[in-house]
């Protein structure tokens, strides 16, 4: 497979995760991967290496997407490097639990700012660059945003998440519009209870084992399942598809129904 | 059964009340019969004169400068009111900022102070709204009324208006998860869409011959007043409306309805 053969992709949140399989699957597509997180050095470097033993060139980008100057320059340095961005995957994401009356606000404000702030900036700046090389002749990038089904269904304890999760699934819908002109597509995926390293370390294996089983799937999604939507989204196939979002949760959401209490036996 | 919109004993708070839906809703409250925490930013004169009118009504009335976004500020002015007047028992986070700019070359920081008024701030007013509602709980005053306004921007997006838009979409979903967190504290959290309102703010995007015009577009044929708004804003806020919460309220004439392409 080389649909993506030529494209330069950029993945925020790209170092673990979600984020690491869709570097991977676009990857074995064909594209070269900027792999963009902050903080974890070596483990970007790990999915570099995945991407380079694939045959593709790849680099590794430490930002934080809250630093929307230094987003700027993290575009500035992949053209100069790569020539082009063709591809816009806004994965990176921060989250804990923890409900509102207890919250301080330098904790709600960097969620808030990480899952969306992050995303205007990683895909506002990534849009300036893409209009310029539509109107130079380049064929027309596309943007993925990585939303949640907490931006469909609230949970408890999670309100910065919600509000930042939703508001981006909102973006998506202004930046489809904006890039409409151009046939630069722009859509959301919004995944339910994924796999991912992260997931492990907040909660226990009893707690993710109840957890799927209450999901009709009966397992939590694999972040591979999360990338192959990714992939379908910036393949040949979607060209008329923007502003649109898909959740993807084992039907999840379907089957969210009024808690009762359990039956005596 | 008579309806019961009588707030006497309540102490309501209204940000952004110096104009417009916030100025109704304190003078609606102030009929209903509760004393009234006039908020306001950069307009002194006619938050005094909201103020007046309250007093007049025989309610007190207290005047708070803060700008939303300020979160010391915040916190120090629910602290004033709730020593000043006793008790908060409603709460409407009404204050809301836009600046309308193309997503393609937008300005970050009129993108930002976007945020920070009609999202961030509206989160500073329900936190430290819940937080007071949940102490008086603790102190035998069960309950409480937090009601969002956000916009019908929230379902339908406007060209030039995404940080806004974002905004109001996600003040709705902080409703819905507040709702859930403070159930058991028995505080309602209700989000309220006003359609396209008559308002001094929105004279600021639109001349009176474009509202004329373009309001034949909606179903009604015409904007909404500021009085329609503060009557859904009052039932809401009064205890004929103890069964909503999480719910979003969208009184506008038709304006999701009213859709055409451009």
């Amino acid at each position: 497979m080389s649909e993506l053969k030529g494209k330069v992709a950029v993945v925020t949140g790209g170092a673990g995760g979600i984020g690491a399989a869709i570097v991977v699957k676009l990857a074995q597509a064909g594209a070269d991967v900027v792999v963009c997180d902050y903080g974890v050095p070596d483990e970007a470097a790990r999915v570099v290496e995945q991407v380079e033993s694939l045959g593709r060139r790849a680099m590794a980008v430490l930002v934080d997407v809250t630093d929307r100057a230094a987003v700027e320059q993290m575009y500035t340095d992949i053209v100069t490097a790569c020539g082009n961005v063709d591809i816009i995957v806004a994965c990176a994401a921060v989250g804990f639990n923890r409900n509102v009356i207890d919250l301080t606000w330098e904790e709600a404000h960097r969620i808030i700012d990480v899952c969306q702030n992050g995303v205007v900036h990683t895909c506002q700046l990534a849009a300036m660059r893409m209009v310029e090389q539509v109107e130079a002749g380049r064929a027309p990038g596309r943007v993925v945003i990585i939303g949640s089904v907490h931006a469909e269904v609230p949970f408890s304890g999670g309100a910065p998440y919600n509000m930042a999760k939703v508001a981006i699934n909102q973006f998506c819908e202004h930046l489809a519009l904006e890039l409409a002109p151009y046939h630069i597509n722009v859509n959301t995926i919004n995944p339910g209870w994924i796999d991912t390293p992260n997931e492990h370390r907040k909660f226990s294996e009893k707690e993710i084992a109840d957890g799927a089983s209450a999901i009709p799937w009966k397992r939590l999604g694999r972040p591979e399942e999360i990338a192959g939507i990714v992939q379908f989204l910036v393949g040949d196939d979607v060209s008329y598809m923007s502003g649109a979002c898909i959740r993807a949760d084992g039907a999840m959401l379907p089957a969210l129904a009024l808690h009762l209490p359990e039956e005596k036996s | 059964m008579k309806p019961q919109f009588d707030l006497h004993g309540k102490v309501a708070l209204v940000t952004g009340a110096s104009r417009g839906i916030g100025r109704q809703a304190a003078l609606t409250f102030a009929e209903a019969g509760a004393d009234v925490i006039v908020n306001y930013r950069s307009h002194a004169d006619e938050a005094e004169e909201v103020a007046q009118h309250i007093r007049q009504e025989g309610r007190r009335a207290m005047v708070a400068q803060c700008d939303v976004a300020d979160r010391a500020g915040m916190e120090a002015m629910f602290a004033k009111a709730a020593e000043t007047m006793g008790t908060v028992d409603i709460v409407v986070a009404n204050a809301a900022y836009s600046v309308r700019q193309p997503l393609l070359g937008m300005d970050w920081d009129g993108f930002r102070r976007t945020l920070e008024v009609t999202q961030y701030g509206v989160f500073h007013t329900c936190q430290l709204a819940a937080q007071q509602m949940v102490r008086q709980f603790h102190s035998g005053r069960v309950g409480g009324k937090i009601l969002i306004i956000s916009s019908v921007h929230a379902e339908r997006v406007q060209y030039t208006s995404a940080a806004y838009d974002m905004a109001k979409r996600s003040i709705n979903h902080l409703g819905r998860t507040m709702a859930a967190e403070l159930a058991e504290y028995r505080i309602n959290v209700n989000n309220l869409q006003p359609g396209w309102i008559d308002t001094p703010g929105e004279l600021a995007f639109t001349s009176r011959e474009e509202m004329a015009k373009w309001s034949q577009s909606l179903l009604w044929k015409r904007l909404g007043t500021v009085q329609e708004i503060a009557s859904s804003i009052l039932y809401l806020c009064s205890s004929e409306a103890d069964y909503f919460t999480g719910a979003t309220v969208t009184p506008d004439g038709g304006y999701i309805l009213s859709h055409t392409l451009r």
